[in-house]
């Protein structure tokens, strides 16, 4: 029994150094036919951006080998890389384009006759080669940056709905595929060109059986279309989901909208009470982030005492970052409340009140100086150090006896006499 | 009775022999069922990044960079600069110097042109005062300096967290560079799992390694022996049990030398232990038993394509000194938490977990170390065939280094490293010679080393340091 024990280690040993050495080879030969074959595809693209240049449509040959062989995941894959490397030479303004005139077709008779070791001929016959003699890209001046990307963009443009009629296929195929598909559709817009009930179906199934992922990648493509009917509908959906999505997903992805921003500000806050209080927050990032217009409508929602506290805190945080007079009643009583109120209301109004000198707003932060609360503290102390007080208006809490607000107060001083250092050196 | 009692040793040997052979075979089985779960968990990871998969980067989350440093001077400036260089741009960097003897202080002050400021930091979890904080304003992310007393390594982490302004905090050392796309790499699991409080990153050794900008421009194995057995040793550990505890949420260790973690989490079950050496392990352990307790949904990830490199002991005897250390910080560990061999409630992946550090890390040496001189009597005896023994030995042998040799494979595939034909026979002579030399003197070290230890209590690991090959 031990012998064949033995035996069997002996096997496996043998077998796993066999897999390492044939791993490596397959690694090698996998990575050098990736390399010709995406090498062929980009050859294949370009020729298309050859042809748009000269006003001439895109090949129905390169349309049916999208629609046919997109198909394949390991094809979308090489696809996207082609793109990926045409991209990169329109960003840099390095891509040249030649006429498709100048490619000449030239077709080679070879006659050939095989003979034997005794001189008698064997075969005889002839052969057919086709050249396709295209002048040297090093020869062809680069088109610059911007003429380089609207052929690109036309490039897209034309071949969005093979693209985008690729989604029953991709449908059907596992999340990962799936999502690589929705991937490349967000990452060059082909949403922005076409959009089919078809495709928002899918989508909508990548939201209900993805992972958090591909969600994002969902949402990101959705942004795209420039809808924001269809962007709130998308939310409501992800915020019916019980899969977490990461708030800074939601909030950052947004800046990504390729449409008019006015138009899905307003219609965010329209659809706002649709939405849960977590997702209300990440809508009200987004809307900080983005502008300043939506400053009366946010002022109602912190008027209202039945809003989510959360959702108050960031409408707070919206008028420290925008000025807005008639939103300062309601913040000086916020940071005033810090003893009526949850304390967080005064940690978070007194870092707004920095957007809103006034004698009021200094009495405020003095008085919050001396508070028992570590943060309270601090952004009383910033805040002053950002409205620019001056050691002589605070020489009472330098030789006071809170050495807390002394600690806090010194070092804001001293971080400004550092920067001030910086911007006009000894 | 003489007779009785030489047949009574005949037999203890025999068994002890049998015995110590079970526990070989069963180790190296356990180690191939681990190599290929890990194997085929990492081919699905890849697919999923190879087809994009990921949390796009450009969302970051704001994180803080601790690095614990004492008696650095060589190489603190070189680690900080190789930071200031990541690709992320939500980051502050903390040096803490726990009293260093040397021009730790100093030199970063010069070098980055550090301002002393009096900034108050709030104690959230205990540590040693602060001497003085300095600060920097020049460079593309906050730098803070803070000098403190010294109160050991553990002690200087919790001075970083308390100083730390963001919600997640880097642990590293400060002889390590991380690689430029670390940082995204290691937040992309706390973007996709709110629950994650800890996430593990990838330690390579950098002897011998040319980075640049952060990259690996030419990599190669050591040319030091001790340095290249390590790499493979590394290697093992990260597809051995690594991935495969990830799993399944079961990591019980997060290296000190890259970690990213939930600062709220961490103050909650009060910081680093400064009591203990192996404070990396510690943390974890207390961040499982405390999620568990309080019912909070919660991971722990370890992020296999998230680098840092760092320098392992070209000496033997400094490598000695610093297993010594781990394996001590583990019996602390293991002591200290010995209620999860034994409390189902802390979740079946938990005791797995707990087992195997108990058995294959705590115990092994000692099993080894019998093991070995139980086998070298029973031969000496005639008790059993030299023949069968030789073929056991070499099959064990050469079974351990093809699992060593498919791991070290499996992580230059993830990684991406460009490898030498010259690195690849070296690696598989390596394995055998790791297995032969090192993993039998590092089974000496942590068996004898409980001798003296609490002399060494709550002192930093030191050891021979060099300047990272990093521009």
């Amino acid at each position: 029994m031990v012998e064949t024990m033995i035996w069997v280690y002996i096997v496996i040993c043998l077998l796993l150094i066999f897999f390492q050495i044939g791993f490596l080879i397959a690694m090698a030969i996998r990575a050098w036919r990736e390399r010709f074959l995406v090498r062929k595809m980009r050859r294949d693209v370009i020729h298309q951006m050859e042809l748009l240049s000269q006003n001439r449509a895109i090949t129905e040959r390169h349309r049916a080998f999208l629609s046919e062989d997109l198909t394949q995941p390991v094809s979308l894959y090489r696809y996207e890389k082609a793109l990926d490397s045409i991209l990169a030479e329109v960003q840099d303004g390095t891509l040249a384009l030649r006429d498709p005139d100048e490619i000449t077709n030239v077709t080679i008779y070879i006659r050939h006759r095989a003979k034997n070791y005794d001189n008698e001929e064997q075969s005889r016959g002839r052969s057919k080669i086709f050249l396709r003699l295209r002048p040297k890209k090093e020869l062809i001046r680069p088109l610059g940056r911007e003429l380089a990307e609207d052929y690109f963009t036309r490039y897209l443009r034309g071949v969005a709905p093979e693209i985008v009629s690729l989604t029953a296929s991709y449908r059907k195929k596992d999340t990962i595929v799936h999502s690589f598909y929705v991937f490349l559709l967000k990452k060059y817009k082909f949403p922005s060109f076409v959009c089919t009930p078809e495709l928002i179906a899918n989508l909508k199934d990548l939201i209900e059986t993805g992972d958090s992922t591909s969600c994002e990648g969902v949402l990101l493509a959705v942004y795209t279309v420039g809808d924001p009917a269809l962007v709130s509908d998308f939310l409501e959906l992800v915020d019916k989901q019980e899969r977490f999505v990461h708030p800074k997903i939601i909030s950052d992805g947004l800046l990504s909208y390729g449409g008019n921003p006015t138009d899905l500000h307003t219609r965010l806050l329209a659809d706002l009470n649709h939405f849960s209080p977590e997702m209300q927050v990440n809508l009200l990032n987004y809307l900080r982030f983005r502008s300043g217009d939506c400053c009366e409508e946010l002022l109602k929602i912190l008027a209202d005492e039945k809003t989510h506290d959360e959702v108050r805190f960031c409408c707070i945080r919206y008028f420290g970052k925008y000025h807005y007079e008639p939103a300062y009643e309601l913040l000086a009583e916020f940071a005033d409340g810090a003893d009526r109120r949850r304390v967080e209301y005064a940690v978070v109004a007194l870092m707004a009140l920095r957007n809103y000198p006034s004698d009021r707003t200094m009495q405020i932060l003095y008085r919050y100086i001396h508070h028992p609360n570590w943060y309270v503290r601090y952004n009383a102390t910033e805040s002053m150090e950002v409205l620019g007080v001056e050691y002589q208006d605070l020489v009472d809490i330098f030789d006071g006896q809170d050495r807390y607000a002394r600690e806090m107060l010194q070092y804001q001083f001293d971080q400004r006499y550092a920067l001030e250092e910086e911007v006009s050196p000894r | 009775m003489r007779d009785a009692i030489l047949k009574w040793i005949s037999d203890f040997l025999t068994w002890m022999t049998v015995g110590y052979g079970a526990y070989l075979v069963l180790y190296s089985t356990f180690l191939f069922v681990a190599v290929v779960i890990s194997a085929s968990i990492l081919y699905y990871r890849n697919k999923k990044l190879r087809f994009r998969n990921v949390t796009d980067h450009k969302y970051q989350i704001p994180v803080t960079i601790v690095v614990p440093a004492y008696n650095e001077e060589v190489t603190v400036v070189e680690t900080v600069k190789s930071l200031l260089m990541l690709d992320y741009h939500s980051y502050e960097i903390i040096v803490v110097d726990d009293g260093s003897k040397d021009r730790t202080s100093a030199v970063l002050c010069e070098a980055f042109d550090m301002r002393r400021v009096r900034r108050p930091v709030r104690k959230q979890v205990p540590c040693k005062d602060a001497e003085a904080i300095y600060e920097c304003f020049t460079e593309k992310v906050p730098l803070v300096l803070v000098r403190k007393i010294n109160g050991g390594k553990a002690d200087a982490l919790n001075m970083g967290i308390n100083a730390a302004r963001y919600p997640y905090f880097i642990c590293m050392d400060a002889d390590s560079v991380l690689q430029v796309d670390s940082l995204i790499r290691i937040t992309r699991p706390v973007l996709e799992d709110d629950g994650v409080v800890a996430v593990g990153g990838v330690v390579r050794p950098c002897n011998d390694v040319e980075l640049e900008g952060g990259r690996v421009k030419n990599y190669r194995l050591p040319k030091n022996l001790v340095a290249c057995m390590q790499v493979v040793e590394y290697d093992r550990s990260f597809l051995g049990t690594r991935v495969l505890f990830d799993s399944f949420n079961g990591s019980l260790i997060i290296s000190g030398a890259f970690g990213l973690f939930k600062k709220e989490a961490v103050i909650a079950v009060g910081g680093y232990d400064t009591k203990t050496m192996g404070e990396d392990m510690e943390l974890v352990v207390d961040l499982h038993k405390y999620c568990i307790a309080n019912k909070k949904p919660y991971a722990i990830k370890y992020a296999t394509d998230a680098v840092c490199w760092t320098q392992a002991p070209e000496r033997l005897k400094d490598l000695m000194k610093q297993r010594k250390r781990w394996h001590l910080g583990l019996f602390q560990t293991l002591m200290k938490h010995r209620s999860m061999a034994t409390d189902l409630r802390n979740g079946p992946g938990s005791f797995a977990s707990y087992m195997y550090f108990f058995i294959y890390e705590f115990l092994s040496p000692f099993i080894e170390f019998f093991g070995i001189i139980v086998t070298v009597i029973s031969l000496l005896a005639g008790l059993i065939n030299l023949k069968f023994f030789l073929t056991f030995t070499l099959v064990y042998a050469l079974f351990g280094a093809s699992l060593t040799l498919t791991s070290f494979f499996a992580r230059a595939q993830i990684s991406d490293l460009k490898l030498r034909v010259r690195d690849v026979f070296k690696a598989a002579l390596m394995c055998l010679l790791e297995l032969f030399f090192m993993h039998t003197v590092l089974t000496y070290v942590r068996a004898t080393a409980f001798i003296g230890y609490r002399k060494k209590k709550l002192q930093w690991g030191r050891i021979e340091r060099k300047k990272i090959n990093s521009k």
